[in-house]
């Protein structure tokens, strides 16, 4: 069990919510460009709309599942995790709208079922690795803090700040002006971005495994 | 399993009052696609702010399994139940004196509050070790299946059967029992029973009065500063949409004007009904129709019975039409004609899923150019495909909406075309406009029995003879009710942009601060 030393919590690095908070950034973009891609798809309809959000919520969900499980080996580099999870984000963002077109085409006679299927099925990578970010991340600000409502609240508002700003300026400048392609492509560059930065923190002095807390505190 | 159970239950209830208030804002803002934007920036600011909060709150470092935690959270859920509940209803408000984007403040207060229970939960259901984000995990599982429940079963089986009072006090309810069994489940001491007891009050006190509290939302978030005690005669409420219908017959889908239900070819103050009934002068018998759109009926009303027309299909995605069809005269025998059949339907998927079907004309009385998701029915890559369902000589009418946008698409995909009042009327062949055809369909056509002109009627005889005028054309690319013909259109529209599905050019164009045309 790692804890706080008795002169205090550990802080978290600036950069680990600032790196959080581009994420988030990144992921609202994608949502928003994803969706109107597959409703142009896929159709309009209540039923289409419910099928993209519940898609996107699921995969978060397992996703968020994943990255817990991953998160619980202590001598796993959790940074490093989160550092590919983001590339991964990244470059699956890069191909995505061409994808979407493409597997659209093949299934355009299909059943609302195997529509359903396929659409869960298309936003499954991706959406699975953007769930696994938090709790990747929760686990290493708990290691470093010892406070997991602190850590949960902190890194939750960065992320959804990010996610907050990005609704906005997609809808009022990135869709506006770059097209549902450039929008992808600005998110795409933000997630590489941002693992290449986190993966290179990782690789500094004891940064292979997150930095527990010093002993001596209430735990 | 508290935690789990409280915030897949928050989970839903949040989501839940997200898609109503999108439902409102968007009718506020007529389906604007800003919307979503604005409200999501608002929820999730809410939401990071509450998280923040409720962060900044959790001082002691390991606080897993006290349960006077709960007291305090029973507090958080009620007041950001409470707080969502009376957001439409401020929203409508709002409206009335200030923009609608100014009630996001309301929406940003109740998803405060909400985002504060998933980091108050954790804190209280997590050990602070090596499995904290595992279990973080678990928690935040449960709160996204608790939205994805909000999703399906609040916007796609409430919105059917309940309206928007009825749905907003449900999570009301739902909403106060968690806040009420968490507070009688702290062990604190009799204190408990009292917050209990005052939540359940609060919660059907809110119940009671859900119909006065909603009465005249829609009526507000429509007429805004002109509201005046309007009431809608008809509202249509389904997980498709909102439509409302007004005393004298208009009627307002998603809060824009959604035409007026009229055939009166000798009034057409309200709705240029000439614009379908002109056809016959630019097709001579077009056996086969394909209408996207059907909406209130007016259009579907007139080309069914233009000569020649043998059968009309017609998709719409709202099936609420129907309804609103059922109740008027003027239009309710489409219901019934054997030449009409109804598919509800998006209206480019049944396009792409019927490439068999071909259509000697394709009718589309387009909602505002400027609406979300209408570059879905106006880009290039779907007239195309509409072009390549049309049999020679075919004919397509498209309510361009004033956009010049949509024009300059229009052309660029057909080789032949021309603006009818505010409609584009093209082709892949060449058209032209026969008067003579005209005079005759007019004189002869009949709705429900009922001659359209009557040319022993001097009035009559005067508007068929300005219907016919129209073949001349004008110059004028100012005059509403009047053919441009494309060799004026082309130069008019130069520098103005072809509409993609990438760059959905029409629906932000409304929206720069900077025009690029």
């Amino acid at each position: 069990m790692q804890a706080p030393s008795s002169t205090g919590p550990t802080p978290l690095p600036r950069w680990v919510p600032v790196v959080f908070a581009v994420s988030g950034f990144a992921a609202l973009v994608y949502q928003v460009v994803w969706q109107r891609s597959l409703f142009t798809i896929y159709g309009i309809n209540i039923e289409s709309v419910t099928v993209v959000v519940t898609a996107f919520m699921l995969g978060l969900g397992f996703g968020s599942l994943a990255g817990g499980a991953l998160s619980k080996n202590p001598r796993r580099s959790v940074l490093r995790l989160f550092a590919l999870v983001e590339t991964g984000i990244g470059v699956f963002g890069f191909v995505s709208l061409p994808l979407f077109r493409m597997v659209g085409a093949w299934t355009l006679h299909a059943s609302p079922t195997v529509t359903a299927v396929v659409t869960f099925l298309l936003l499954l990578v991706p959406t699975l690795l953007m769930g696994a970010t938090l709790p990747l991340l929760v686990a290493h600000a708990v290691r470093v803090t010892g406070n997991v409502g602190r850590s949960v609240g902190n890194l939750y508002f960065v992320n959804t700040l990010g996610s907050a700003i990005a609704s906005l300026v997609t809808v009022v400048v990135l869709l506006m002006w770059l097209g549902q392609q450039g929008s992808v492509i600005i998110a795409g560059v933000l997630n590489c971005g941002a693992g290449a930065y986190v993966f290179l923190r990782s690789a500094g002095p004891g940064g292979a495994v997150s930095q527990p807390a010093p002993e001596g505190g209430a735990s | 399993m508290i935690a789990l159970f409280v915030v897949t239950l928050t989970g839903f209830v949040a989501l839940s009052y997200e898609i109503l208030w999108y439902r409102a804002c968007s009718f506020a803002s007529g389906g604007s696609p800003v919307t979503f934007g604005v409200l999501l920036f608002a929820y999730l600011i809410g939401i990071a702010w509450g998280a923040r909060r409720a962060g900044r709150r959790c001082r002691d470092e390991d606080a897993s399994g006290d349960s006077r935690q709960l007291l305090r959270l029973a507090v958080y859920i009620a007041l950001a139940n409470l707080c969502s509940f009376l957001v439409a209803p401020l929203l409508g408000v709002v409206c009335t004196f200030a923009p609608w984007p100014l009630a996001m403040v309301l929406v940003g207060i109740s998803a405060g509050l909400l985002g504060a229970v998933l980091p108050l939960v954790s804190h209280f259901a997590i050990p602070a070790d090596d499995r904290a984000g595992a279990r973080l995990s678990y928690l935040y599982l449960g709160n996204i299946v608790g939205s994805a429940a909000g999703s399906l079963l609040t916007g796609f089986v409430l919105m059917d059967g309940l309206g928007f009072a009825g749905i907003s006090s449900l999570l009301l309810a739902v909403g106060m029992l968690l806040a009420a069994a968490l507070a009688v489940a702290s062990s604190s001491d009799v204190r408990r029973f009292a917050v209990a007891g005052s939540i359940v009050a609060v919660a059907a006190i809110g119940i009671v009065l859900r119909d006065p509290v909603h009465v005249g939302l829609y009526e507000r978030l429509k007429f805004k500063s002109s509201y005046d005690g309007q009431r809608f005669v008809h509202v249509v409420e389904n997980r498709h949409g909102v439509i409302a219908v007004t005393d004298d017959g208009l009627v307002v889908g998603g809060g824009v004007f959604d035409g007026v239900v009229s055939l009166d070819l000798m009034d057409e103050s309200r709705n240029w009904i000439a614009r379908p009934y002109v056809l016959p002068a630019f097709h001579a018998a077009p056996k086969e129709v394909l209408l996207i759109g059907l909406s209130a009926g007016p259009w579907a009303q007139v080309v069914v019975n233009l000569p020649g027309v043998e059968r009309l299909t017609c998709i719409e995605i709202n099936p609420g039409y129907l309804e609103i069809i059922k109740r008027h005269d003027v239009v309710s025998s489409l219901l019934t004609n054997p030449k009409v059949k109804i598919e509800v339907d998006d209206g480019r998927r049944w396009i792409n899923r019927h490439p068999e079907r071909k259509f000697d004309l394709i009718v589309q009385n387009t909602t505002w150019y400027w609406r979300g998701h209408s570059t879905h029915i106006l880009s290039r890559e779907y007239l195309e495909m509409c072009k390549s369902r049309m049999n020679p000589n075919g004919v397509m009418i498209l309510n361009a909406t004033g956009s010049p946008d949509v024009q300059k698409t229009c052309l660029d995909v057909f080789d032949h075309g021309l603006r009818l009042y505010n409609t584009m009327v093209v082709g892949p062949d060449p058209l032209s406009f026969d008067g003579d055809r005209l005079r005759q369909a007019l004189t002869t056509m009949r709705i429900d029995g009922r001659r359209v002109l009557d040319p022993s009627i001097p009035a009559h005889q005067t508007r068929l003879e300005e219907l016919v005028a129209l073949g001349a054309g004008t110059t004028d690319l100012d005059r509403d009710r009047a053919i441009v013909y494309r060799d004026v259109l082309d130069p008019y529209l130069r520098g103005w942009k072809v509409i993609t599905d990438d760059n959905m050019q029409g629906e932000w164009r409304a929206l720069r601060w900077w025009p690029d045309k």
